[in-house]
C-alpha cells in the first residue's frame, strides 16, 4: 500500500498544477477538450499509444496475481480449514496430544479434528484403472462437518453418513479412476486390500482435498493389523483450524505454531507443521517472482512506450505549431503554454491509464494462462482464476499515469520553448550543428547514473536495475559519442547496444526462472 | 465600421479618455518605442544572414507607421525584433521606457500581453475557440476576470462589426471576418502599440480595402500602429513611411512626399 500511496502522491503532485490551471482558466480546458474532440481518430490513436506502458506494467502484476492465485488456490482445494497439523511420533498417543492442546487454550484455534492418514493404492476393478500413492484419510464425518468456524470450506458439510464399507472420493481421484457413486473401489494397503463402495463423489475442497479419498474410522487400522510387517503405519494427526476462513489465517499461523510447540513440548516427538501457510508463502513468492520477471521483460516495452508517448505529443505539438506560437505571441508565458498543452495531454494520460489497466488485465491473464504451465501452475490443477489484487491494479494504473505525466511535463516544457516566429510561420527548426554544453553535461550525468544503477543491480542481484541501467547509460552517452563519431554512427551504436541488451535481458529473465517442480 | 467606445454606447475607460485626449491624430513628442542599433543575424549551420544591421527607429504614440521594402530585406524581422517576439543580437528596444531585452522571457511576455497587439497575414486564430473566445485571450492572460473579459471581447467584436458572429469559430468565418477578429483581438487589451504584418496579404482587394479602412478607423481613434505591408495603397495611406532595405532603414518620412513614395513603391515592386 505504501507504493500505491507514493505513486498516488506523485500523480497528484503532477496533476495538481494542471487542475489549478484548469479551474482558474476555463479557456485552457475548452481548448483541450475541443482539440480532443476535433480529431477523434487521432485521440484514439494517442490513447492507444499512451496506454502501452500502463498495460504492460499492469499485466506484469496481473500475471503475478493470477499465478499466485493459482498456487494459493491449493490452500482452498487441499486444506480448507486445516491450518496446522500435529503428528505424534510412532507409538505416541493422539489423545494425549489433543488433551495438551486443549489445555493450552490457544485463542487463535477454532477447531480440532483427529484424523488418520495413509498412503495407499486405489484400484477400480471394473475400469482397469488405479491410482498408486493415493492419500487416504479417515475421520469422524460429524466432527469434520463442525471443524472450524465455516462448514462451507470443509468440503464435507453436506455429507451425513459414511458406512464402514464406504469410501468418499474427490472429483480428481474419481476422474483418474473413472468411477462414480455406487461403483466399487479396491483399497490396497499393508499387503492387504478391501473392497469399498463409492458413496459420494465430492468437489476437491477442504478435507475432501486433504485426502484423495475418505474412509470410515478404523478402515486403515484394520488393514494394518492384518499385515505381518508394517513399514509405515497409518499416521494419526491432529488437524488444527485457526480463526477465519481459508486465506485469512496466515497471519495467525506462526504464533499458533509456536504456541502449539510449547503445548506439546512435554510430549516426545510431536511434529508441528503449517502446510497451508507454506502453500500461501510459496504462492506469494512465485507470484512476486513472476511479477519481477515480467516487469523486467516489460520494462523495455515501457521504455519504448515512453518514447512513443514523446513522439505522439511532439507530433500533436507540431500539428498545432502555429497555434502554440500565436498563444505565445498574445501573451502566454512558457509556463502557461506548458500547462495549456499539458492539460490536454493529461486528459489523454488519464484515459490511457484507465484503459491501460483494463487492457493489462486481459494481457496479464493471457500471459498467465500461456506461461503458467512453464512455471508449474498447471500441475496444481486449480486452473487460472482471474485474481486481481486491487493494489496491483492501482500500482499498474498509477505507475503508468505517473510515467505518462512525467513524460508529458518534460515534453510540454520542451515544446513551450518554441521560437514564436518560426512557430507562427510554421518554419522548420534549424538543425543544431553542435551539441550544446548543457546536453553534454546531462548526457554525462545520465551515463554515470545509468552505469551506477547497472553496476548496483549486478552487485545487488537486482534484475530491473541491471536491465534498465545499461540502456540509460547508452542513451545518455549518445550526445557524448556525437562528439567523437558521425551522428548516424553514434545513433546506430546506441540503438544497437540497447536492442542487444534488451534481447539478452529478456532471454535471461525467462531462462533463469526455474520452473516449479 | 469601427466604432470607438463612446460611439458604441459603452462607458469609456480612463485609459480611453486619456488616450483619446493625448493622441487624437497628433503624435506625441516622446517616442513610445525607441530602437537603437538593433542587429539580428540568422544562422543556419555555418550560413549566416544579417537580417537587421543596426536599425534605429522611434515610434511616437498615436502614429500610423507604414514599413515597406523589398521581400527578404528585413521588414518582418524588424517587426518581430522590435515587438520582442524574436531575440536580437545587439542593440536596445525600449517601449514606454522599458528595455524589452533586459527583461526575462516571462516579463517580456507579460509586457507584450499588456502593451502590444498583433495582426498577422495568416490571421492565426485558434481554430477550436469561438471569435469571442479568441478575442478574450489577451485579457485572460493579463488577469482580467473571465466574465469581464467576455463582455469586453463582445464589445470589441461589436466595434469591428462582428458581434453577431461572436460565437462562430474561425472556420465558419470568411477571411475578412477572421482578420476583423484578429484586429479585435489585437485591440481588446487596449495596447499601447499594435503591430500588423501584411494584414491584407491574404485577402482579396475588396476585403483588403475594408481592413485598410478599419485600421485607419482604429488609428483615428488614437491607436498607435506599425504596419508592415507590400500594399501600395495601404503604404500610401499612413502618416509616416519607413523604408527598409538590406537590413537598414534607408528612408523615413511623409509618404505624401513623392520621391519617397516612388522610391518605396519601386523597391517594393
Amino acid at each position: 500500500m505504501t507504493a500505491v500511496a507514493v505513486l498516488a502522491g506523485l500523480a497528484v503532485f503532477l496533476l495538481a498544477p494542471l487542475a489549478v490551471a484548469a479551474v482558474r482558466q476555463r479557456t485552457l480546458v475548452a481548448m483541450a477538450v475541443r482539440n480532443i474532440r476535433r480529431r477523434p481518430a487521432e485521440a484514439v490513436l494517442v490513447v492507444a499509444g499512451a496506454l502501452l506502458g500502463t498495460a504492460i506494467i499492469t499485466s506484469a502484476f496481473v500475471v503475478g496475481d493470477v499465478i499466485e492465485g493459482s498456487f494459493a488456490d491449493v490452500a482452498r482445494t487441499r486444506y480448507g480449514p486445516v491450518d496446522i497439523t500435529l503428528t505424534p511420533a510412532e507409538g505416541a498417543d493422539l489423545d494425549e496430544v489433543t488433551a495438551a492442546v486443549e489445555a493450552a487454550q490457544i485463542d487463535a484455534i477454532d477447531g480440532l479434528l483427529a484424523a488418520t492418514a495413509a498412503t495407499a493404492t486405489l484400484e477400480a476393478p471394473q475400469r482397469d484403472a488405479a491410482v498408486p500413492q493415493a492419500s487416504v484419510v479417515e475421520f469422524d464425518l460429524a466432527a469434520a462437518r463442525d471443524f472450524g468456524s465455516d462448514p462451507r470450506i470443509t468440503g464435507v458439510a453436506d455429507l451425513r453418513v459414511l458406512a464402514t464399507d464406504g469410501i468418499i472420493v474427490n472429483e480428481r481421484t474419481a476422474g483418474r479412476l473413472g468411477v462414480q457413486a455406487g461403483d466399487t473401489l479396491r483399497l490396497h494397503a499393508y499387503d492387504s486390500n478391501v473392497d469399498l463402495e463409492v458413496s459420494h463423489v465430492v468437489a476437491e475442497v477442504g478435507l475432501a482435498g486433504y485426502g484423495g479419498a475418505i474412509v470410515a474410522p478404523g478402515t486403515l487400522a484394520a488393514l494394518a493389523e492384518q499385515a505381518a510387517v508394517v513399514a509405515t503405519p497409518p499416521r494419526d494427526q491432529l488437524l488444527v483450524s485457526l480463526d477465519g476462513g481459508v486465506f485469512d489465517t496466515r497471519e495467525l499461523s506462526d504464533a499458533a505454531v509456536a504456541d502449539l510447540r510449547a503445548a506439546a513440548a512435554d510430549l516426545p516427538g510431536v511434529e508441528v507443521e503449517a502446510p497451508k501457510a507454506r502453500v500461501l508463502d510459496d504462492a506469494q513468492a512465485e507470484g512476486a517472482g513472476l511479477t519481477e520477471v515480467f516487469s523486467t521483460i516489460g520494462s523495455f516495452s515501457v521504455l519504448a512506450g515512453i518514447l512513443l508517448l514523446v513522439n505522439l505529443f511532439v507530433m500533436l505539438a507540431e500539428e498545432r505549431k502555429t497555434e502554440l506560437g500565436m498563444l505565445r505571441a498574445v501573451g502566454f508565458t512558457r509556463r502557461r503554454l506548458t500547462r495549456a498543452f499539458a492539460i490536454e495531454a493529461a486528459v489523454y494520460a488519464m484515459a490511457a491509464a484507465a484503459a491501460g489497466a483494463v487492457v493489462g488485465i486481459g494481457i496479464g491473464w493471457l500471459v498467465a494462462v500461456v506461461a503458467g504451465p512453464i512455471f508449474g501452475a498447471a500441475d496444481q490443477g486449480s486452473g487460472y482464476p482471474l485474481v486481481i489484487e486491487p493494489a496491483s491494479l492501482a500500482i499498474g494504473a498509477s505507475t503508468g499515469l505517473v510515467i505518462s505525466l512525467v513524460t508529458i511535463w518534460a515534453t510540454s516544457l520542451r515544446i513551450a520553448r518554441l521560437n514564436i516566429i518560426r512557430a507562427i510561420r510554421d518554419l522548420p527548426e534549424p538543425k543544431v550543428a553542435r551539441v550544446r554544453t548543457r546536453t553534454l553535461v546531462l548526457g554525462a550525468v545520465g551515463t554515470l547514473v545509468g552505469a551506477a544503477a547497472g553496476f548496483a543491480g549486478y552487485l545487488g542481484d537486482n534484475a530491473i536495475a541491471l536491465c534498465l541501467g545499461v540502456p540509460l547509460a547508452a542513451f545518455s552517452a549518445a550526445p557524448l559519442l556525437r562528439r567523437l563519431l558521425p551522428e548516424r554512427t553514434a545513433r546506430l551504436l546506441t540503438a544497437g547496444t540497447v536492442l542487444t541488451w534488451g534481447w539478452q535481458c529478456t532471454r535471461c529473465s525467462v531462462t533463469s526462472w526455474a520452473p516449479r517442480t | 465600421m469601427y466604432r470607438n467606445a463612446e460611439a458604441s454606447g459603452s462607458p469609456m475607460s480612463s485609459n480611453d479618455v486619456g488616450r483619446m485626449t493625448r493622441l487624437a491624430g497628433t503624435p506625441s513628442r516622446e517616442p513610445l518605442l525607441s530602437a537603437r542599433g538593433v542587429t539580428k543575424t540568422y544562422r543556419t549551420g555555418t550560413h549566416e544572414v544579417a537580417a537587421l544591421r543596426g536599425v534605429d527607429l522611434d515610434v511616437r504614440a498615436g502614429e500610423l507607421v507604414m514599413v515597406m521594402g523589398p521581400s527578404g530585406n528585413g521588414k518582418t524581422t524588424l517587426l518581430n525584433c522590435l515587438s520582442g517576439l524574436d531575440d536580437i543580437d545587439a542593440g536596445t528596444v525600449t517601449v514606454d521606457g522599458d528595455d524589452l531585452f533586459a527583461m526575462s522571457d516571462a516579463d517580456r511576455t507579460r509586457h507584450r500581453a499588456e502593451r502590444m497587439g498583433f495582426v498577422f497575414q495568416a490571421f492565426n486564430l485558434i481554430p477550436v475557440l469561438s471569435a469571442a473566445e479568441n478575442v478574450e485571450l489577451p485579457l485572460l492572460v493579463t488577469g482580467v476576470a473571465p466574465k469581464l473579459a467576455r463582455e469586453q471581447a463582445r464589445e470589441m467584436l461589436s466595434r469591428v462589426g462582428l458581434v453577431d458572429r461572436a460565437d462562430h469559430r474561425p472556420g465558419e468565418l470568411s477571411g475578412g471576418e477572421q482578420q476583423r477578429v484578429t484586429v479585435a483581438r489585437a485591440l481588446v487589451a487596449e495596447p499601447a502599440l499594435v503591430w500588423a504584418d501584411e494584414p491584407t496579404g491574404a485577402l482579396d482587394s475588396h476585403t483588403a480595402g475594408e481592413i485598410v479602412e478599419l485600421l485607419h478607423e482604429v488609428h483615428a481613434a488614437g491607436q498607435t500602429l506599425v504596419v508592415v505591408t507590400h500594399d501600395e495603397a495601404l503604404g500610401r495611406s499612413g502618416q509616416r513611411l519607413v523604408q527598409v532595405r538590406d537590413g537598414l532603414v534607408v528612408g523615413d518620412g511623409d509618404p505624401m512626399v513623392d520621391e519617397l513614395l516612388v522610391a518605396a513603391v519601386a523597391v517594393t515592386s
